[in-house]
């Protein structure tokens, strides 16, 4: 019997395996670990207070308010933001001359940043002397306030993911259902064809079903983004006008860099966590049982 | 291929939808394109032009004085020297041990790979987000503030290099594993002398992907980076507008941060489509 051969296999994966630990899962529990703390930074973890910042939290109307803003930007993404790729990917799918010219063209600002993007609306909207007044004025509206209004800021925070070439995740989206649009048997096409299926009858009964897997997959990980939204609020408006726009993540920011609430901050992101959490488990579930 | 079929093109409803589609297409270009335009050109605008009201497209003299004063008001080879720095930190520190790490995975058969891959596959529902508090307190304790190293290592942690590699390797027939092995040839060996070679267009998509990603992030050295000298382009740019910059500087400082990635993109395209759809993520 010979002895137990260690496997020099793990030194090719223990690097990844530490980096992955310490700088994910460490800091995760680290997170939920403090937020039943009041944190002190000179002596962490400071006072154990038990579910005391989690009961603040549902007390605090900011954190009632943050949820309420995640809620309506998710409302305005479904509305606004989530058909748009789909519907480009199909119309450019039906594309058949010169297809590689125009699917660069689509395809560029997928890869434009966040910042950049962002900043470039911001511009846009400027109720002084931006192109959005500009081309109301054209058309004979009145002018708006646009990211100074609280009744408008969340649509004109959402806008830009209008265009595909606003770049963000649109660009993404877009670029994946392409994808699964040429998965699609074209035989499925042609025998409906055959069988006197009309345009609308073949996309709502073939292709639409056939890619319904990456239509979850899209739609859960918006959902995601918009329980994550910090970049565009933070840059866009800093939260405002009267904390219209102030998401969660982007409160426990302020919380832990202006207010020093380390504990309090990472209790909202670990709300937050746990709602993306949620929501990936039961996408997980929804897709499981409609593979089977 | 469409829905819609070759002879269905030629009459019809056919004829008519795929008419509607390529006005809407042909359309929408124009459309899209022109936020960018007015970003490029509002870069040669003198300060009083690009926020005057109707705004114009082109401006009435191209400034190129701009582009040089903007660069050294803000001092802006230092911030693209950040932003090199860390996009190719992760590269090197993210691609070495995502690959490595897949390659243990798939090929030396080692216990409970599949049940290590889903924990490295897991680390994908922890976001950025989540975690920046905690991360922001233990650079804090190890004294990693303000350096670069800090948000290396955070970006580094990404479950789908791990899962790209390991997929990818494990197209790779053993038989050729084999015989190095009896070639004399350790896993070292095997790894940089065939493996690598054998999965240069993988590599390519990573490294890409991990340029795109990294370069266009903002909340993380938002928070371990506070050093003025130490931010990468975007730090600035946001920095920027926060504070009384004219517009035209700022255009500048956009242009500028969306050159290298079209350029990148436009060499590279196929790779970073492809990057895209496999991962479905961005940042």
């Amino acid at each position: 019997m010979k002895k137990i051969k260690w496997n020099s296999g793990w030194l090719f994966v223990l690097p990844a395996l530490i980096v992955f630990i310490v700088f994910k899962y460490y800091p995760i529990a680290m997170g939920v670990g403090i937020s039943f703390f009041k944190y002190q930074i000179m002596s962490p973890p400071g006072i154990f207070i038990g579910f005391g910042n989690y009961i603040r939290a549902f007390k605090d109307p900011y954190v009632l308010n943050a949820l309420r803003n995640n809620f309506e930007f998710w409302i305005i993404m479904l509305v606004l933001n989530f058909w748009v790729p789909l519907a480009l990917a199909i119309m450019v799918n039906e594309v058949t001359k010169h297809t590689g010219i125009i699917r660069t063209m689509f395809y560029i600002p997928a890869i434009l940043p966040t910042v950049v993007v962002t900043i470039l609306w911001k511009y846009i909207w400027q109720p002084d002397y931006g192109l959005a007044n500009f081309l109301m004025g054209k058309v004979g509206l009145p002018h708006q306030l646009w990211l100074n209004s609280t009744l408008l800021v969340k649509w004109c925070m959402r806008f830009p993911y209008l265009f595909i070439f606003a770049g963000l995740s649109a660009g993404m989206d877009f670029i994946i259902y392409l994808a699964g649009l040429s998965n699609v048997p074209r035989e499925l096409y042609e025998s409906a064809e055959l069988d006197g299926a009309g345009f609308w009858r073949r996309l709502f009964r073939i292709t639409l079903p056939m890619i319904r897997s990456t239509i979850s997959m899209l739609l859960i990980t918006n959902t995601i983004a918009i329980f994550n939204l910090f970049d565009e609020p933070k840059i866009m408006t800093g939260g405002g006008p009267a904390k219209s726009t102030e998401t969660l993540v982007l409160y426990a920011f302020d919380k832990a860099y202006t207010g020093g609430e380390f504990s309090y901050a990472t209790t909202i992101t670990t709300i937050a966590f746990c709602i993306v959490f949620m929501l990936t488990v039961m996408q997980m579930r929804l897709q499981r049982r409609s593979d089977m | 291929m469409g829905i819609i079929q070759d002879n269905e093109r030629k009459s019809g409803q056919g004829k008519r939808i795929y008419r509607c589609f390529m006005g809407i297409l042909l359309l929408s270009i124009p459309l899209q394109i022109l936020p960018h335009l007015w970003m490029f050109f509002g870069m040669f605008k003198d300060k009083l032009e690009v926020i005057a009201f109707p705004p114009s497209l082109f401006p009435k003299v191209f400034l190129w004085a701009n582009i040089g004063q903007t660069f050294e008001y803000f001092n802006l080879w230092n911030n693209i020297k950040n932003t090199m720095i860390i996009c190719f930190g992760t590269i090197i520190v993210q691609v070495t041990i995502s690959s490595t790490c897949g390659f243990g995975l798939s090929k030396l058969r080692l216990k409970y790979a599949n049940h290590l891959l889903l924990f490295f596959i897991g680390t994908m529902m922890i976001s950025n987000q989540a975690t920046i508090i905690p991360t922001f307190l233990m650079m804090n304790k190890w004294g990693l503030i303000n350096n670069y190293l800090s948000v290396i290592l955070t970006f580094s942690a990404w479950g789908w290099m791990v899962f790209l590699f390991k997929n990818f390797f494990d197209a790779i027939p053993d038989t050729l594993l084999d015989a190095a092995r009896i070639d004399g040839a350790n896993n070292l060996g095997i790894f940089t002398r065939i493996m690598v070679p054998l999965s240069l267009p993988v590599f390519a998509i990573a490294i890409l992907n991990t340029f795109n990603v990294v370069y266009s992030q903002f909340m993380v050295p938002l928070m371990l980076l506070p050093a003025k000298d130490k931010w990468p382009l975007m730090l600035q740019i946001y920095t920027a507008t926060v504070s009384a910059v004219p517009w035209n500087q700022i255009m500048v400082l956009l242009t500028t941060a969306s050159l290298p990635l079209i350029v990148i993109y436009i060499i590279f395209q196929r790779y970073i489509v492809e990057g895209i759809v496999m991962t479905g993520i961005k940042g």
